[in-house]
């Protein structure tokens, strides 16, 4: 028995039990009224006087519900209303959640225009109806059941897992850059096992832009390890600081991932072979980032103005990018001065570095 | 043939060793590119200048022209003209790299001063350039590759050089330095101050080049080498950025590394090796040549570069145009290179040069170069240096180092002319070198004489020699249907058949001249005689006798007597060489000159002992037995000291016991052995 105690308390650990089912309490609710009813009322609600009275309606529930309460509304001015026009006196509401097998209710004050619920249990569809009490003189009416709404509890927030971030995303260089600014984002996230991921969120900040973008998936789902779709809004070049998050259908928000990069136009609006930072200064930390547009070209070289082969650059060929530290092929810091770097066999693909000390 | 057996022998001589050594340098390295570029002051060692670029670089010993500016500040002092140099080359991805200078050898003939002398006098030159590059079209971009606009990149290097030459026993040595003031730019660059980036502007540095060259005339190790084929050999040593520039930079600064360059040139003069028998190749090429350089660099940061490079020089037949192909190969990443040359002569010796060049490049285009240089004012050829030379007011040292100047402009006319010239010079220690880079006549000339003095000193096997030598130099002139030897070398090449044993080429040869004089007769008496032609002998130093003979023949007359009463003897005709050997004791009392060939070899200078003896074996077999044995007394009485003296003293007192007794018969068998001694010694058998 111990072991099995171990053994729950390890899955609700995990996030894999809701915690209501070993909470320290049960399912509560906190505001139920605090007077004592008149007997006649008590009387009415043990004995089930025949529902005479028009139904109250309860509010909408969303299909999930953030956390382990769950306040549940009505609208009590109709129900004031109703009682008024026929001359009753509104006595008291009377919620009541069905949990699973157990049924948890209370009377509510007549001033009650919801009910809170605490202690909810995660995870299991609870299904709520309301009725009211009313009375004339010494009679007492009871209305008949509202509509039910049904809730989930989910108290665990979604986690934004691994991502890879956004598809041919290079690293040469002090900032990752794609290329176009229409790119693809990898995503994976997850919920806890009550729980759905529902929507990415993606917050574009740089000095031109601080938007917040929204993409909902089609299904929600427990985890999530997809590409969506992102434009990126402000202009090539300029960093941009990406903040991405995911939210869960019971609107949980996940914990964020930041992401700078900077784009270029497409291929075909740049030239072919393109250096930066341009001048760059080895001693200072820079290396030269040679994009190419043609990833397959894996190996080139660079020569000093006069053609004196310096180093050979190498990169695999899903990489758009060569990087050179500014060192000959002996391992020394090239000299200030300007170099060519020449794609092997094309030798019209080149640009031309400056080295600055 | 004669010819050819020398050119074979100089080849031994000279092109081994160079060859091999060249070989082993390149052998040593091998020419494999190296990945080792981006040292500082590239712009200062990729090289300047039509020839050059053409030989793959290999310069520093050659660097005659205006671009020793930059190769070797030493090398200008060959230059032989005020040449102007320019060159362009679009290098590589429209980057301009060009080149121009200038070189004024010796330019002042006649200084006014001590300090004009010392700087700017005839053993001095001065030369000034420049060369750039610029690389255009660099995009400026930040760390995020956003463009910020168009630069270029670009370095200037100003030279300034002054050369000056020192003559030593050894060679020509000179001794050159260059100033120079580099720049860098980057025009259109603009400061990014996000990251700290700042335009630097204009950066200036200076720097001090020093250079070498080396002319081995006469140096230990290489005299065994004949000058002719010495004399294109040069050595070129330049240290580059002795004084280093410095580069000031935002982060850092940054010096030119010290460049050590050296090198060997050696100029194959076609007519020094090509037999003249292959007579159509000779008149082809003889005006032809090709240099062959070889140099190696180092400096920090690298392994040694080699560099190797030929250039030929073809006349374009009389056109006066000629036409240099170059080719160049080096373990730079521009590994192989080729071009071409062609010059025009224009009007007072004035020329203008266009030269193309292509460097070969593995992984780019080719690199394209143009050139244009032109040639003006007087030259500091061979003819400069003679005339400077002739000047009267000349000290002998002055004139001697001019002298030597301009044999090191070998060939040409000028030089041989200096060759001559040097031998008045006291200090005969490499006459012989000279006369072998004269050759022709000069040189049998002085073999010839040599030849007599050798045969005069009793050292008849290297006489022999050297008169072999001077018949081999004698022969292609004799040979020539132009006639090119005169009456008297007619008469020098017969005597030198003559010493060489070639008694009827002898003949042959001194029958051609037409001096008729005494000499002629006596030395084809001579020839006759030992042909054995004993007629032919007696006819010719009959006539020999007869000229008319003038103070400075007197030997030579006394000579021929001596001659004819030997051919006498052979004929029997006791009485008539009584009769010459008589006439000699009585007109010749003194020495015989000791300039003078004689044949047979006499050993001493004086003839009147050698006439005494051969009179008394005349006397003797002629039945005169008393005259005979005074005429052997005669030799001991007066010429004890002589050879015929010490040989007739031995048997002194058997002559007197022969006159005691009158034994005649000894007599006889003694003068028969003295007579079949002489013949022995004096080559007169009839074997």
């Amino acid at each position: 028995m111990r072991q099995l105690k171990v053994f729950l308390i390890f899955l609700l650990g995990a996030g894999l039990l809701p915690p209501g089912v070993f909470a320290a309490q049960g399912p509560q609710i906190a505001n139920r009224m605090d007077r004592t009813l008149s007997i006649e009322t008590f009387q009415a609600i043990r004995s089930g006087t025949e529902a005479t009275l028009p139904a109250p309606v309860l509010l909408p529930e969303p299909d999930y519900t953030l956390g382990n309460q769950n306040a549940i509304h009505w609208d009590r001015q109709r129900v004031v209303q109703i009682t008024d026009s026929m001359g009753l006196t509104l006595e008291a509401f009377y919620i009541e959640a069905q949990i699973d097998t157990t049924l948890l209710w209370a009377p509510l004050d007549a001033s009650a225009d919801s009910a809170l619920f605490i202690y909810l249990p995660e995870g299991i569809e609870i299904t709520y109806r309301l009725r009211y009490y009313a009375k004339q003189g010494q009679d007492i009416f009871m209305s008949v059941w509202s509509n039910e709404v049904v809730s989930i509890q989910d108290a665990h927030v979604p986690v934004l897992g691994l991502h890879s971030g956004f598809l041919n995303m290079q690293q040469g260089g002090t900032i990752p850059w794609i290329v176009g600014k229409n790119s693809e984002l990898h995503i994976m996230a997850s919920d806890s096992l009550y729980g759905k991921v529902q929507q990415v969120v993606i917050h574009e900040a740089s000095e031109e832009i601080d938007e917040i973008w929204y993409y909902d998936f089609d299904v929600p789902s427990l985890t999530v390890d997809q590409t969506i779709p992102y434009t990126i809004l402000t202009s090539d070049h300029v960093p941009v600081d990406l903040t991405f998050w995911v939210v869960d259908v019971a609107g949980q928000v996940s914990g964020t991932m930041h992401q700078t990069l900077f784009w270029w136009p497409e291929d075909g609006a740049e030239k072919q072979v393109i250096c930066f930072p341009n001048p760059f200064r080895p001693e200072a930390g820079e290396r030269s980032i040679i994009k190419v547009n043609q990833a397959i070209c894996t190996s080139g070289k660079i020569f000093d103005p006069f053609g004196n082969y310096v180093v050979t650059l190498n990169k695999p060929e899903d990489v758009l990018y060569f990087e050179w530290d500014g060192r000959n092929g002996a391992g020394d810091l090239v000299a200030s001065g300007g170099y060519l770097f020449v794609v092997d066999n094309q030798p019209r693909l080149y640009c031309k570095i400056a080295v600055f000390k | 043939m004669v010819d050819h057996m020398m050119k074979s022998r100089y080849v031994r001589q000279s092109v081994c060793p160079i060859s091999i050594a060249i070989l082993a340098l390149l052998c040593h390295t091998g020419l494999h590119a190296k990945n080792e570029a981006g040292q500082a002051g590239a712009l200062l060692r990729h090289g300047v200048g039509g020839r050059a670029m053409g030989m793959g670089k290999a310069f520093v010993a050659i660097s005659d022209d205006a671009s020793g500016v930059y190769w070797n500040p030493a090398g200008i002092l060959r230059a032989e003209q005020i040449g102007f140099t320019s060159m362009y080359s679009d290098l590589y991805y429209d980057s301009r790299y060009s080149f121009a200078g200038v070189v004024w050898p010796r330019p002042i003939v006649e200084p006014t001063s001590k300090w004009l002398s010392f700087f700017f006098g005839p053993a001095t030159a001065v030369g000034f350039g420049w060369t750039g590059f610029q690389m255009t079209g660099f995009e400026q971009r930040s760390e995020t590759g956003l463009y910020i606009g168009d630069f270029d990149y670009g370095q200037n290097a100003f030279f300034a050089s002054w050369a000056r030459e020192w003559h030593g026993d050894w060679g020509i040595l000179d001794y050159g330095l260059t100033w120079k003031f580099l720049n860098e730019n980057t025009p259109d660059l603009v400061t990014e101050s996000s990251r700290n980036l700042n335009a630097p502007g204009r950066n200036w540095a200076s720097g001090l080049d020093a250079g070498l060259t080396f002319q081995p005339i006469h140096a230990p190790l290489f005299r065994i080498i004949s000058l002719k084929y010495l004399l294109p050999l040069k050595f070129g040593f330049s240290l580059q950025n002795l004084l280093q520039p410095e580069w000031d930079y935002q982060l850092s600064k940054e010096k030119l590394p010290r460049v050590v360059r050296y090198g060997l040139a050696y100029q194959w003069n076609l007519c020094d090796w090509i037999p003249e028998s292959w007579a159509h190749v000779y008149d082809t090429f003889q005006f032809s040549s090709v240099l062959m350089a070889y140099d190696r660099e180092e400096y920090d940061g690298i392994q040694s570069h080699s560099f190797f490079g030929l250039e030929g020089s073809f006349p374009l037949g009389q056109t006066g145009v000629v036409f240099q192909p170059r080719w160049g190969a080096n373990n730079e990443t521009q590994n192989r290179s080729a071009g071409c040359g062609l010059v025009f002569p224009f009007s007072k010796g004035a020329s203008i040069q266009l030269d193309y060049a292509t460097g070969l490049h593995p992984d780019l285009e080719n690199d394209q170069q143009f050139f244009v240089s032109v040639n003006f004012g007087s030259k500091r050829d061979a003819g400069f240096f003679n005339k400077l030379a002739k000047k009267p007011e000349n000290n002998a040292d002055q004139a001697k180092e001019y002298w030597l100047l301009s044999i090191a402009r070998y060939p040409g006319e000028a030089s041989a002319e200096a060759a001559d010239a040097m031998l008045d010079y006291p200090d005969s220690t490499y006459i012989n070198r000279y006369y072998t880079l004269t050759r022709g006549q000069t040189k049998a000339a002085w073999l010839l004489k040599e030849s007599k003095r050798l045969l005069r000193d009793g050292n008849e096997g290297k006489a022999r020699k050297r008169a072999e030598d001077a018949v081999k130099e004698y022969m292609p002139l004799f040979l020539d249907s132009e006639n090119l030897l005169s009456d008297e070398e007619l008469l020098d090449f017969g005597e030198a058949l003559i010493i060489s044993e070639k008694y009827s080429n002898a003949i042959t040869a001194l029958s051609e001249s037409h001096s008729n004089s005494l000499r002629q007769y006596y030395l084809l008496a001579t020839a006759q005689k030992y042909t054995r032609n004993w007629d032919s002998a007696i006819e010719m130093y009959g006539r020999a006798i007869k000229q008319i003979s003038g103070t400075d023949n007197q030997s030579m007359h006394a000579l021929s007597l001596f001659g004819l009463s030997e051919c006498l003897v052979q004929k029997m005709q006791y009485a008539s060489a009584m009769t010459s050997l008589n006439t000699l004791l009585k007109n010749h009392t003194g020495q015989l000159d000791a300039q003078y060939p004689r044949y047979p070899i006499i050993e001493d200078d004086y003839i009147q002992d050698d006439a005494q003896f051969l009179l008394g074996i005349c006397a003797s077999l002629s039945g005169r037995y008393e005259d005979a044995i005074a005429a052997y007394m005669n030799i001991v009485r007066l010429y004890p000291g002589l050879s015929y003296g010490s040989t007739v003293e031995t048997d002194a007192d058997g002559l007197v016991k022969i006159l005691r007794e009158k034994n005649w018969e000894a007599l006889q068998a003694l003068s028969r052995k003295y007579l079949y001694e002489y013949n022995q010694s004096h080559q007169l058998t009839n074997e």
